[in-house]
């Protein structure tokens, strides 16, 4: 028998075109005319006039043509026995699944068969043990297995089993530290210009932009505000008490500034999506603190001295200073500005709370 | 994973190739998060380097895609998909038959000039870490000498975890064929782990 390995190979290629769909129609054409004059095919009518069926489209299980012509193709010896084999199976109509066929026509000729065409006893038995590994015997089956289970048969169980976890061991450890983003790549090979697009987002975003604008806008004042309640919350490094008036929230927020910005918290905030977030949070805070703290207007008195405010109510007394207690402190009068600069601090947290409100040229109230 | 979680996977990648063939191609990248790393460990053991793999896979996803129209609903996507990679793979493997293993095993473990395997970072237990490399070195070895069909066979099932009737989906062939198949494989890497310990 002659093995012409260009056409071979041709062939080869051209079976696995048609099989992922990427043959053209002169490609077809060129398929049919080699496997027409492949001498290994010649016999196999049945098989040719499926596989023209194949090429063309008509049946949808063509991978079993394929496959059964790939494997008379790749025969070389005993080929005889093994066309006498597969003819006698198409003849008959009981090949119902070609690829069993095929495994079956391989178990005949080739060195290392998917299968053995005549398993032995044994070989049967273990291919039940095999299946049982699996998780795939009924339970009338495990019944009827148990019984002829010795030493030999459960060790080989543990073997097989065993194999199977390390073969899944080792790949994981191979492809354990691969980052697969293959999503681009697709994108781009199946047409989308951004990868990253999502249909009937845009609309929604717009909508979202113009409500956070809204919602977000402050005046200058509330900025201010917002920035002293976020210093609030940050450590910072206790001030003296003899200060002048106004330099000690400057003071106060340069030293604040550095620790923030080598702090983690810092470099956190460092992202302009989360400054506008912590900037959000921080007013809402503060409106609760101003508006909404009953401890600010009315007594708790059920819980004296736990927190303390200092009010300093003369600008520029920069002496002794006195701490109320928090039921004692009273608003008296709330009024709002432009040009008033509200600072909200504390040392550190259990320690007294500052609230200073800068008039500018009028001084400033701590 | 059980079978309702199955069912509802199977639900969900309906839901999603029905998108994209609706003319919505983006929804195809829930199926590519969702598949890729099971199908690139798949084609991984079948063609042992990383590179080649990673093509692969990512042509796996394409060829699925521009096929997307010939893929009955009723079925799974996942085993449609693993058949595409795996016959490309196998395809891969036939058209390059000298294979690049001493690529890929230098990320597991690289041998030296004296046959011991040497390791590009030491882990906490260093003789454990070892020998579970040197281990994981073998069996990808001893798989690699298998047929591609036994190979592609027991990576369905021992990696992927696929029932016999989802392998038969796969592979198009009936259950006792990959009761059989599969028997043979394993009896295979058995016999291949034996020959490298003597």
């Amino acid at each position: 028998m002659s093995h012409n390995e260009p056409v071979m190979e041709r062939l080869d290629v051209l079976l696995m075109r048609v099989v992922d769909g990427e043959a053209s129609e002169a490609e077809r054409l060129e398929l049919l005319d080699l496997a027409d004059a492949e001498p290994r095919l010649a016999e196999l009518r049945d098989l040719r006039g499926r596989l023209r069926q194949a090429v063309f489209g008509q049946v949808s299980e063509h991978l079993d043509v394929v496959g059964e012509v790939l494997s008379a193709l790749t025969l070389v010896d005993g080929w005889e026995e093994a066309a006498d084999e597969l003819r006698s199976e198409l003849r008959s109509g009981l090949a119902e699944d070609s690829l069993d066929l095929a495994d079956r026509v391989m178990a005949q000729l080739s060195a290392e068969p998917l299968i053995q065409e005549q398993p032995s006893e044994r070989d049967l038995l273990e291919m039940q043990l095999s299946a049982m590994v699996d998780g795939e015997l009924s339970a009338a089956e495990r019944v009827g297995l148990a019984a002829r289970l010795g030493p030999a048969q459960l060790n080989l169980m543990t073997v097989w089993a065993d194999q199977g976890r390390q073969l899944r061991e080792g790949l994981a450890e191979a492809v354990k530290h691969e980052e697969l983003t293959l999503w681009a790549g697709v994108a781009e090979q199946i047409g989308l210009a951004d990868p990253e697009h999502v249909p009937g987002w845009e609309p929604v975003a717009q909508a979202l932009r113009e409500a956070l604008a809204e919602y977000a806008q402050l005046t200058a004042s509330q900025e201010v505000a917002m920035t002293a309640a976020i210093m609030n919350g940050l450590p910072l490094v206790e001030p003296a008490l003899d200060f002048e008036p106004g330099s000690m929230a400057a003071d106060a927020d340069t030293e604040s500034e550095d620790a923030f910005e080598n702090s983690g918290l810092g470099r956190l905030f460092s992202s302009p999506g989360l400054q506008w977030a912590a900037a959000l949070a921080a007013g809402v805070l503060l409106a609760l603190f101003v508006f909404g703290n009953p401890q600010v207007d009315s007594p708790v008195a059920d819980q004296p001295g736990q927190d303390r405010v200092a009010l300093v109510t003369e600008p520029g007394d920069t002496g002794a200073m006195e701490f109320l207690e928090v039921n004692d402190a009273e608003v008296e009068e709330l009024e709002s500005a432009d040009d008033v600069m509200v600072q909200v601090f504390q040392i550190e947290d259990g320690a007294p709370m500052f609230l200073m409100i800068d008039e500018g040229d009028e001084g400033a109230t701590l | 994973m059980d079978s309702s979680d199955r069912t509802k996977q199977q639900a969900h990648d309906r839901a999603l190739v029905e998108a994209v063939l609706a003319g919505d191609a983006t929804a195809y990248r829930g199926l590519v998060e969702r598949y890729q790393r099971r199908v690139y460990a798949l084609i991984v053991g079948m063609v042992r380097d990383r590179e080649e793999a990673r093509d692969l896979t990512q042509e796996a996803f394409i060829k699925a895609y521009r096929n997307l129209d010939r893929f009955r609903l009723e079925s799974s996507f996942y085993t449609w998909l693993y058949r595409i990679a795996m016959n490309l793979a196998i395809d891969h493997l036939r058209k390059h038959k000298k294979r690049r293993a001493s690529e890929f095993d230098e990320g597991i473990a690289s041998k030296g000039d004296d046959g011991e395997l040497h390791h590009g970072h030491i882990a906490n237990n260093p003789s454990k870490e070892l020998e579970r490399k040197q281990l994981s070195g073998r069996i990808l070895d001893a798989l690699d000498k298998l047929s591609p069909e036994h190979k592609r066979i027991i990576l369905l099932r021992e990696v992927e975890g696929l029932s016999y009737k989802e392998i038969a989906d796969t592979l198009e062939c009936a259950e006792g064929t990959v009761m059989s198949r599969l028997f043979y494989a394993r009896k295979k890497l058995q016999q291949q782990l034996s020959d490298e310990r003597a």
